[in-house]
């Protein structure tokens, strides 16, 4: 818990001290930075034409490994606080739930024959999916790698602004709609099994083992 | 609360701030406090919160709790208590809901005085997130921008506005403090500017990211002295603003703040205390405080100016705040609840208060001689007359009318206190009465055969003697309402704002005894201020420990059925009347008990259980894998260690795997792995540690994988006792009937839409008369608990037949071979029911029909009509998971009323299983359907003499128990 009083205009600073990276730590945030440096924003494919449907299922197959990256950079290295380290299983799991049930929309918009960009129920999904994803990727950024002193691990270059992020997916859903409504059925079934794998995993199933 | 009483209460917050430079900040009390935990808010909500989807709402109370409820439904989703101690520290008077949803600020008195605070809470786990602290003033209210980006706060006292940048951790921005009194609103328009209301007389109006200057200079409004309420429109052009002392609602102009237009206000009386305009601007909708038409709820103007209104009814108290939706709705708070004015201008409440309102309880309150039996009537809420009996443990809602019960004497020969009624000067023998500051008197009685009288106030009750000498005085936690003194002049019974019914000593005012019924006139607990508590079925969560750890963290809470084991005690309850103290009650029911003699001792935080919340998955959240990964997070609230885990699927235990991830200090995050059933499921888990067990910790799961479950199976036993082997015992009818048509009813499930199989124990009948022996019914018992192997099934135990209570305040049912002489041999105790009941692997239902035995232990102990209460809320804690239906409350009968050839509690199950039960069009029947279904049959069945009770535990979520016969 932090304080922000008016009179001194100071931010307290979380009470965990001093962060300093193990050596198990660097070797998976050195990973990290190598998957880092091959993976593209996520969502950076719609930005300058209509993106295909492997495209368009690639901006959200790309938000579900990046925040399941940034998951495992908290279940390493956010270890040193179990404040930071609970909090940012809860922010994962809100993001988690929105996007799963972003995911859900979706599948119902294509089964029941609708564009999910003309959705109510889908851009509503969609908003609270971005704001939430966003809030774990930034607490990460912010609460876990910013306040480790000296090498940091690197992070995924990822959406950081929610009309951006809602912008991507809305133009994913379109490529996705427009590709499932000119299939055939066997075609459908296929895009909707490819729908169905975007759900995010447990945190639990990306936290590393207990090494006792 | 009235709106004097509101304005008294700004009047004191003002003089306390004034003085308030050099207090030092003080931290709320460290040991546990015994709060209520109704349903709904006991005290009056002051304001109303939702996000820009619309699928929340958050209100504040001066309960001192804040809720979540989700929309459009209103059901409630999570109680946040917020750091309290006595009097008005942690009342909530404002909240705000972050556009995303994900943040809830909450101001009001919640800090020490000169320093208060607004908490940043995570909307969807509850914790503290934030606490902006060292305000100079009271926070009245709060807003977020429309982006989310500033949080803007109304002090009390002449202090001004804040805002605060959420985009930077809250960081405080330049903000006016040049006010001239008390600020009560602030508003932002879709641009980001601010308006703010004041009773200085002025609105003001800031530029975004300006807020330390009026843009343009500050106005008074012609026709406003005391602006209290400010509402941009939806395109930013005009600003509404609402008057303290009148009806007047005005229209200004954003550009130069000068009033355009004035609503019509003939026959509308409301002070104007909420506006808001409707999200397409079509409508401006107000209201607030209107003693003569408590009924409405606002006043809506279509087209701005136009003069056209009409007038929406379905307010049950003062109006505190509307909040446009889409589609032209309105979310709406009054002070008792709040609700949705849909677009044709029709209110739909969505909840009312959790408490019955006792405001009319100096003329209601009526108590017996020995004040054991007390009655008073709800001023909202059609005017119900609830009566409550300790003796008989039960109460009865609109019962008739009994001489033995009389109201207050308020004037004697020598003795005549006046002006007492909701007055600041009240007198007695024409020498005034000496309150507290702004203190106002609500009630009086006098203590016969003495020069004495008891007044109740609104932070105190006093007694004074003739001459207006006050001989004690005692702080109370709100209103005193009503007040009664027993023709012995020993006890004073007083009806409180926050629901309770206060025994008090005469001598020296100490409480002896609380009790709170719930609205619905069923569920109700009795208490004494150690803790030590009775209570009906289903009601031991209806109080609880709150345990403050300053202000930076959220306190914890821990209801007192967790503690049941210390401090469920009927015995004590039943003596303190009489002992008139409590160390003397416990010593009593201790010796009675054959226990050691203790004093009265209060729960101290070394008692306390660990508390465990589930981190991922989220509250509601989907599955598409049969293996469910949980993470949670379990502190120790003592040095006792987390001793194990337990995880539940809908309440019923199941196997996991559990593994640490990280412990440190009192923390320790660990993850559980378990099968999700394929269905829609509640999971739970729960923490132990010596002292006992967690609350509960829930989230639902939603079943999105591939599969379905195949229809269940549902096991059966059925025991009814008509007949005993020993004589004695008051005459029955119908128990072995009701077991037969209770197995009748649940063949005919069999293959029908949610069973498969239907199995029976023993095979095709129920267990009657001479065979319901304790063998067989331990053998009954034993098969049923082994039988049931799949999580999913249904198991079924109907018991009927007499039983009674031990001494030792513990359950015993009477099997057709017990032996009056051997009791503690020959009949079967609540723990060994319990034993096996628990122990079943399936989702379990009890249906408990137990008749009293009559004097089966004479000279034996006092205490032996059977506690089904005490017991069915043991079966309903989390740890054991079993639904129970129980055929009455405290000592009443089970009855089998002329006509009927079943008694009353098994022709209603029996009938409502069958379908009499499922809600219009539904082929099914669910544990809600038939718990309501149930509770007002029986009640017609026997003209109110019998009140069937549901207890469910907290781990399970309603589910199908039966179908429509076909």
């Amino acid at each position: 818990m932090e304080r922000v009083s008016p009179d001194d205009a100071i931010v307290a600073q979380p009470s965990s001290g001093r962060m300093w990276l193990s050596r198990r730590s660097l070797v998976v945030s050195g990973a990290l930075i190598c998957v880092a440096n091959l993976s593209r924003p996520a969502g950076s494919a719609a930005v300058d034409s209509a993106p295909s449907l492997s495209d368009a299922v690639g901006v959200l197959a790309r938000e579900r490994s990046a925040a399941e990256q940034y998951a495992v950079i908290l279940a390493t290295v956010g270890r040193k606080d179990i404040d930071v380290y609970v909090r940012g299983i809860q922010l994962y799991a809100d993001a988690k739930a929105e996007f799963d049930g972003l995911i859900a929309q979706l599948r119902v918009d294509l089964i029941e024959g609708r564009n999910p960009t003309r959705s109510s129920k889908f851009a509503t999904a969609l908003e609270a999916a971005a704001k939430s994803r966003i809030a774990f990727t930034n607490f990460v950024s912010d609460q876990v790698v910013g306040k480790i002193e000296g090498a940091k691990p690197g992070l995924i270059d990822v959406v950081k602004v929610v009309p951006d992020l809602v912008k991507a997916i809305t133009d994913a859903g379109l490529a996705i709609w427009e590709a499932f409504a000119k299939a055939d059925k066997e075609r459908r079934d296929a895009v909707l099994s490819e729908v169905d794998h975007l759900r995010w995993r447990a945190f639990a199933d990306l936290a590393p083992k207990p090494e006792n | 609360m009235e709106r004097r009483q509101w304005l008294s209460l700004a009047v004191k917050l003002l003089t306390l701030v004034a003085g308030s430079a050099l207090a030092q900040p003080i931290d709320p009390p460290s040991e546990p406090m015994l709060r209520i935990n109704a349903f709904g808010h006991i005290a009056k909500i002051n304001t109303i919160a939702t996000d820009a989807n619309e699928r929340f709402a958050v209100t504040a109370s001066d309960d001192k709790t804040v809720r979540v409820w989700s929309l459009p439904g209103g059901k409630l989703q999570r109680t946040i208590w917020l750091p309290s101690g006595n009097g008005d520290q942690g009342k909530a008077y404002a909240v705000a809901l972050s556009p995303d949803g994900a943040t809830i600020a909450v101001g009001g008195w919640t800090g020490s005085v000169g320093d208060g605070n607004i908490y940043l809470f995570d909307r969807a786990s509850g914790a503290l997130l934030l606490r902006l602290t060292n305000l100079p003033g009271v926070v009245h209210h709060l807003a977020f921008s429309s982006d989310g980006r500033r949080l803007a706060t109304a002090l009390g006292g002449a202090n001004g506005i804040r805002v605060f940048d959420a985009g930077s951790r809250y960081r405080p921005l330049p903000s006016d403090g040049d006010y001239g009194d008390t600020s009560d609103w602030v508003d932002f328009d879709r641009g980001g500017r601010l308006a703010s209301a004041s009773l200085d007389g002025f609105v003001r109006l800031y530029s975004p990211d300006h807020y330390d200057k009026p843009a343009i200079p500050k106005t008074r409004i012609k026709g406003i002295d005391r602006p209290y309420s400010v509402a941009f429109s939806p395109d930013g052009r005009h600003i509404a603003v609402g008057d303290t002392d009148s009806s007047t609602v005005a229209i200004l102009r954003d550009s130069n703040l000068m009033s355009e237009l004035f609503p019509t206000v003939s026959d509308f009386d409301d002070t104007v205390l909420s506006v808001a305009w409707s999200k397409d601007g079509q409508y401006l909708i107000a209201g607030g405080y209107n003693p003569i038409e408590p009924d409405r709820l606002a006043r809506r103007w279509d087209t701005v100016g136009s003069h056209n209104f009409v007038d929406i009814t379905g307010a049950h108290d003062a109006k505190m705040q509307f909040i446009p939706l889409g589609d032209n709705r309105v979310l709406f708070a009054d002070a008792a609840g709040f609700g949705l004015v849909d677009s044709g201008g029709k209110a739909n409440r969505l909840q009312d208060s959790g408490k019955i309102d006792f405001r009319g309880a100096s003329t209601t309150l009526r108590i017996s001689r020995d004040a054991r039996t007390v009655q008073v009537q709800d001023y909202l809420a059609d005017h119900h007359v609830f009566r409550f009996d300790l003796a008989r443990r039960a109460v009865a809602v609109d019962p008739t009318q009994s001489a033995a019960l009389a109201e207050a004497t308020s004037k004697s020969i020598g003795i005549e206190p006046t002006d007492w009624r909701n007055s600041l000067s009240p007198k007695v023998n024409g020498v005034r009465l000496v309150l507290g500051e702004d203190e106002i008197s609500r009630s009086v009685a006098l203590v016969p055969g003495t020069d004495r009288f008891v007044l109740g106030a609104d932070w105190s009750v006093r007694l004074f003697d003739a001459q207006g000498q006050q001989i004690w005085s005692r702080e109370v936690p709100g209103a005193v309402w009503g007040v009664n003194v027993t023709t012995d002049g020993k006890l004073i019974v007083a009806a409180y704002n926050d629901g309770t019914i206060r025994w008090l000593r005469v001598s020296d005012g100490e409480e002896l005894l609380a009790l709170f019924m719930g609205p619905d006139g069923q569920r109700w607990v009795a208490w004494t201020p150690q803790g030590y508590y009775d209570a009906s079925a289903g009601a031991d969560d209806l109080i609880g420990w709150q345990v403050n750890h300053g202000y930076d963290q959220a306190p914890d809470f821990f209801s007192v059925s967790q503690f049941e084991q210390r401090f469920n005690r009927r015995d004590i309850i039943a003596r303190v009347l009489d002992m008139l103290d409590v160390d003397s009650a416990v010593e009593a029911a201790d010796e009675a008990a054959g226990k050691p003699a203790a004093k009265g001792v209060p729960l101290t935080t070394s008692l306390l259980t660990p508390v465990v919340e589930i981190k991922d998955p989220a509250a509601v959240s989907e599955q598409t894998s049969r293996e469910l990964s949980l993470s949670y997070v379990a502190r120790m609230t003592t040095s006792d260690p987390i001793l194990r885990m337990e995880g539940f699927v809908d309440g019923v235990p199941v196997k996991f795997q559990d593994v640490e991830l990280l412990k440190q200090d009192d923390k320790r995050a660990g993850n559980l792995r378990l099968t999700m059933p394929l269905h829609d499921a509640k999971i739970s888990i729960i923490a132990y540690n010596a002292n006992g067990p967690s609350q509960p910790a829930s989230v639902q799961v939603l079943w999105r994988g591939p599969g379905r479950e195949d229809k269940v199976t549902l096991y059966v036993l059925a025991i009814g006792i008509t007949r005993y082997r020993a004589a004695g015992l008051p005459v029955v009818r119908f128990p072995a009937k009701d077991a037969h048509d209770f197995i009748t009813l649940a063949k005919a499930e069999e293959g029908g839409l949610l069973y498969g199989k239907v199995v029976l124990y023993p095979k095709h009948a129920s267990l009657e008369d001479a065979d319901a022996t304790r063998d067989a019914i331990l053998d009954g018992l034993d098969w049923i608990q082994h039988a049931v192997a799949n999580s999913n099934d249904v198991a079924i135990v109907f018991l009927s037949g007499h039983g009674i209570n031990t001494p030792d305040q513990h359950y015993r049912f009477l099997p057709y071979d017990y032996d009056p002489d051997r009791i503690e041999r020959t009949t079967i105790t609540d723990a060994e029911l319990q034993q096996f009941i628990t122990k079943i692997g399936g989702k379990t239902l009890f249906f408990f029909d137990t008749c009293f035995s009559g004097n089966v232990l004479a000279g034996k102990g006092p205490d032996t009509k059977p506690n089904v209460d005490k017991f069915a809320n043991e079966l309903r804690a989390a740890k054991n998971g079993v639904v129970v239906f129980a055929s009455s409350t405290g000592d009443e009968l089970s009855l089998e009323p002329p006509g009927l050839s079943n008694g009353a509690f098994t022709k209603a199950v029996v009938d409502g299983m069958r379908g009499a039960a499922a809600r219009s069009g539904s082929s099914v029947i669910s544990i809600s359907d038939l718990e309501s279904y149930v509770s007002r049959t029986v009640h017609d069945l026997t003209n109110g003499n019998q009140h069937p009770m549901t207890a469910k535990p907290k781990t399970i979520e309603d589910y199908w128990i039966a179908s429509v016969a076909q």
